[in-house]
């Protein structure tokens, strides 16, 4: 009798700890992603994945060598410095999907040399996140 | 009810050189009834009486308590098993007492517990002034009241902003349900969920700081609550949406702008402005012309 009360009692135990554990992730797992889909010769296309709650409004920083100067970009950069080397895209409104980037430079880039920033408020929290990606 | 042996009760009671009278008076019964207890060989009697009467006794109740002697053609290890068997009896039906009643404590506080979460559920409510920290001189900035109502039952609401002297309101939001006078802003309204009452504002004058008080009066129980967050605005050098007073707007500013500011209803906060202050390098006040210049 006892020792079947005590079985129950784990087992309740191990129930609410893999609800704990499986819901955490899912809690703290970032709304914004991004992945470098290719970087080619003079060309480099990343993708941002928002998920939801989507943040309200994002601001994209690509780095890029300074040697190299960027000749276009799709969708238009709100900012581009090609003396320290950054573009910025301010996306406000933003909705959860993919966005796809593209950077076309002047000449070829190494993968290696470039770097991408995404800042936005935690829709959630409002706390301020900041997240960096490499090719 | 309770079966006792009056036979051992008198002996426990004569060993003790105990009387029937002072029997009597601790049990709370006549020393007849004390009489008849020890004279009839098994009276049944109230267990509080036999519990009484076993605290008398210096004894426990079991060992008052009747033990039926074996019928003749049984041995003795079964007659000790029935009398084992009674006195198992009686204490588990004690203790399912207990069990019983702890189990309605536990309903009753759990039904308590349950009334006032329900009743908190029903109504509950935050207020919260949402405003930069510092500001050009006539220079209009938003402010933002949020009430958090995270109950189920609509509240209705009256919330009221006094701003400091020499403040001109340009612009409130929802319009529907609000009134302005001289320094002060009001909305009536019916809550159902989180709502945010906005008012775009600028003062003039020459204090160096600019404070604004709030209350949030409710149907429910006639209460006032004080608006918390954000009391006062610095005037100064700085737009209200550099809040580090760098002369320039950062990142986490512009997002901070337009995550709070920008979607309120029928009003213009002049988003693109700011933005093209955080395209640029930098910003400065300038005083005599009262415009901001922006370096690229």
């Amino acid at each position: 009798m006892i020792t079947s009360h005590v079985h129950n009692t784990i087992c309740f135990l191990w129930v609410i700890l893999f609800f704990f554990l499986t819901a955490l992730p899912a809690a703290t797992a970032q709304p914004v992603r991004a992945v470098y889909q290719s970087v080619a010769n003079s060309k480099a296309v990343f993708l941002v994945e928002v998920g939801n709650p989507a943040p309200a409004s994002l601001i994209i920083q690509h780095f890029h060598p300074q040697e190299s100067r960027l000749i276009g970009t799709s969708p238009r950069a709100d900012k581009i410095d090609d003396q320290s080397g950054n573009a910025k895209w301010f996306l406000k409104n933003v909705k959860a999907g993919i966005y796809p980037f593209s950077l076309s430079f002047n000449r070829k880039v190494a993968p290696e040399t470039l770097r991408l920033i995404i800042r936005y408020r935690e829709p959630q929290t409002g706390s301020f996140q900041e997240i960096v990606m490499r090719p | 009810m309770i079966k006792i042996d009056g036979e051992k009760i008198r002996q426990l009671r004569e060993r003790q050189g105990l009387t029937q009278l002072y029997m009597a008076t601790v049990v709370e019964v006549t020393t007849d009834t004390i009489s008849r207890w020890e004279n009839k060989r098994y009276p049944t009697i109230k267990e509080e009486n036999g519990e009484k009467l076993a605290e008398a006794l210096g004894v426990s109740l079991e060992d008052i308590l009747l033990i039926e002697t074996a019928p003749p053609d049984t041995t003795g290890e079964q007659n000790d098993l029935k009398s084992s068997a009674k006195v198992k009896n009686y204490r588990s039906r004690k203790t399912l007492t207990w069990v019983f009643g702890f189990v309605f404590l536990l309903l009753l506080g759990a039904t308590a517990v349950y009334m006032y979460m329900k009743q908190a559920t029903l109504y509950a409510i935050a207020a919260e002034r949402i405003m930069p920290l510092s500001t050009l001189p006539n220079s209009p900035f938003p402010v933002v009241i949020e009430i958090r109502h995270s109950g189920t039952d609509p509240v209705s609401i009256i919330v009221k902003d006094t701003l400091p002297e020499g403040s001109e309101i340009l612009e409130v939001s929802p319009v529907e349900g609000s009134s302005v006078q001289k320094n002060e802003v009001k909305w009536i309204r019916k809550l159902t969920e989180t709502t945010r009452f906005s008012y775009l504002v600028k003062i003039s004058g020459d204090a160096e700081k600019h404070f604004f008080s709030g209350e949030i009066s409710t149907s429910k129980r006639e209460e006032t609550f004080k608006i918390s967050g954000i009391q006062s605005i610095d005037a100064g050098l700085f737009h209200w949406a550099d809040s580090n007073s760098d002369n320039s707007i950062s990142d986490q500013e512009i997002l901070t702008v337009f995550d709070y500011y920008s979607g309120i209803d029928d009003f213009t906060v002049d988003i693109e402005f700011i933005e093209k202050m955080w395209l640029g390098s930098s910003y400065s006040w300038d005083r005599d012309n009262q415009q901001i210049l922006i370096s690229p």
